[in-house]
This record gives C-alpha cells, sequence and structure tokens, in this order.
C-alpha cells in the first residue's frame, strides 16, 4: 500500500465527517448547510476512488473509513455540540468500530 | 410559561428509531443497487434514490433529536452488516466466520449505545445541572 492511498484515504474521512458535521448544522441552525453536506460527502467519494486507484483492497479501505468516521463524528458531536455521552455509550462506539472492521476485513481471511 | 411546548430532547425518541430504521434501509438498497448496476445500468435510479432518501431520513433522526454521534454511529454500523448480509442473500457472496462475528459485533455495540443513551438521558432528566432554570424546575 502506498501513501499516496493513505493520503487520500484520510481525506476521505474528514471530508465526510465534515459532512455529517454539516448535516447537523444543516438541520438544527441553517438550511444552507446542506451545500456543504452535498460538496463534503461527494468530495469525500472521490477521495475514495484515489485510495482503490492506489491499490488498497476495497474492504480494507471501506472498514477502516466506516469505523474511522464513526469515531471521529462521535468525539465531535460531544466535543462541538456538547451531545451527552457516557462511557457506555463509549463502549458502544468502540463495540461498533470493531464490528465493522470485522466485517469488512474478515472478508478474506 | 413555555412549559406546554415540547421539551428539548437530547435522545432518541420512538420516531427517530423509525427514521433511522428507514435511513438504513434506504442507504443498504442503494448500496446493493450499486453492485447490481454493474449489470442492470437501470438500477443507478435506485442507488440515487436510495442515497438521497436516506439523508432526507437521517436529517429527521436528527431533528428528533438523537445526537449524531449515536445516530450516524448506528446507520453507518447497520448499513455495513445489513449489506453483507443482503449480498449473501442477492449474490451469494460469502461471510466468514470473522465477519459473522463482526455482525454480532456490531449489534452488540448498537444496543450497548441505545443503553447508554438512554441512561444519558434519565441522568439529564433527574439532574439539575443540564437544567439552567433553577425555579421552573418542577418538570422533571
Amino acid at each position: 500500500m502506498n501513501p499516496i492511498a493513505w493520503f487520500f484515504l484520510c481525506s476521505a474521512i474528514l471530508l465526510e465527517v465534515g459532512g455529517t458535521l454539516s448535516l447537523w448544522m444543516a438541520v438544527k441552525s441553517n438550511r444552507l448547510w446542506y451545500i456543504a453536506v452535498a460538496i463534503g460527502y461527494l468530495s469525500s467519494f472521490a477521495m475514495f476512488v484515489g485510495v482503490l486507484e492506489n491499490h488498497m483492497p476495497l474492504g480494507v479501505a471501506y472498514g477502516i473509513w466506516s469505523a474511522a468516521g464513526v469515531a471521529i463524528t462521535a468525539v465531535c458531536g460531544k466535543l462541538l455540540f456538547k451531545e451527552p455521552f457516557t462511557w457506555v455509550m463509549g463502549l458502544g462506539i468502540v463495540l461498533v468500530m470493531l464490528g465493522v472492521l470485522l466485517v469488512e476485513m474478515g472478508a478474506g481471511l | 410559561m413555555t412549559e406546554a411546548q415540547a421539551p428539548e430532547r437530547i435522545s432518541s425518541t420512538p420516531r427517530s428509531w423509525l427514521y433511522l430504521a428507514l435511513a438504513i434501509t434506504t442507504e443498504v438498497s442503494g448500496s446493493l443497487s450499486l453492485r447490481g448496476a454493474i449489470d442492470a445500468p437501470w438500477l443507478y435510479s435506485i442507488v440515487a434514490f436510495g442515497f438521497v432518501a436516506s439523508f432526507v431520513f437521517l436529517s429527521l433522526v436528527l431533528k428528533e433529536g438523537m445526537g449524531i454521534g449515536v445516530a450516524y454511529g448506528i446507520w453507518g454500523a447497520c448499513g455495513v452488516a445489513l449489506t453483507a448480509v443482503m449480498s449473501m442473500l442477492l449474490f451469494g457472496e460469502s461471510i466468514t466466520p470473522l465477519m459473522g462475528i463482526g455482525i454480532v459485533v456490531i449489534i452488540a455495540g448498537v444496543l450497548t449505545i441505545e443503553l447508554g443513551s438512554q441512561a444519558a438521558e434519565r441522568k439529564a432528566a433527574g439532574h439539575p445541572k443540564t437544567a439552567p432554570s433553577t425555579r421552573e424546575g418542577a418538570d422533571s
């Protein structure tokens, strides 16, 4: 796996998290944020194509993408939007991430 | 004086779970159609419809007051698990034992998140810390 693939993957994750947080803003404050949602997700998918073109296996890429997205979104929800977050919920998020990684990476094993 | 209005909800309502289920189902339909579109290009219309509908439902989930961390975690993970199961049923793709464990872990994780957010909701409802007005704290 080459470093360019990882660069694309990190970009895809951050753009997607940005899109998701914008969705929250669109719902809670101003509808103009829907534009940011569209830009975030479309550019995220474009980056993801870049990941696959640089020969990262689909399951690995998608697993890391989903799991990291879940974690970063949960942390941002707590920090930016002051959402309630207990250690039980944190445990649930960790389990979900683990499960996603297993499903996506377990295909070839 | 605004006691009759809907209180600021911090977590899930039954309706938010309905919307979340619809967001997951439409997203999985979109993903599966994407796979099927290689053989049947008309399915691209279902792909577009599925993903757009999924975002509409997801924003309704947020409107109902579910947190973005909880909603997104459950939406993403259930989508992954359900897509794997449906790919097995529709396209004959195999589910390895490791993937099976992953699906069970996802289900456990989703239940844990829900338990945790219910507890957080109860705690916030019964806790004066989160209610800024001290005089009208009789609603809890």
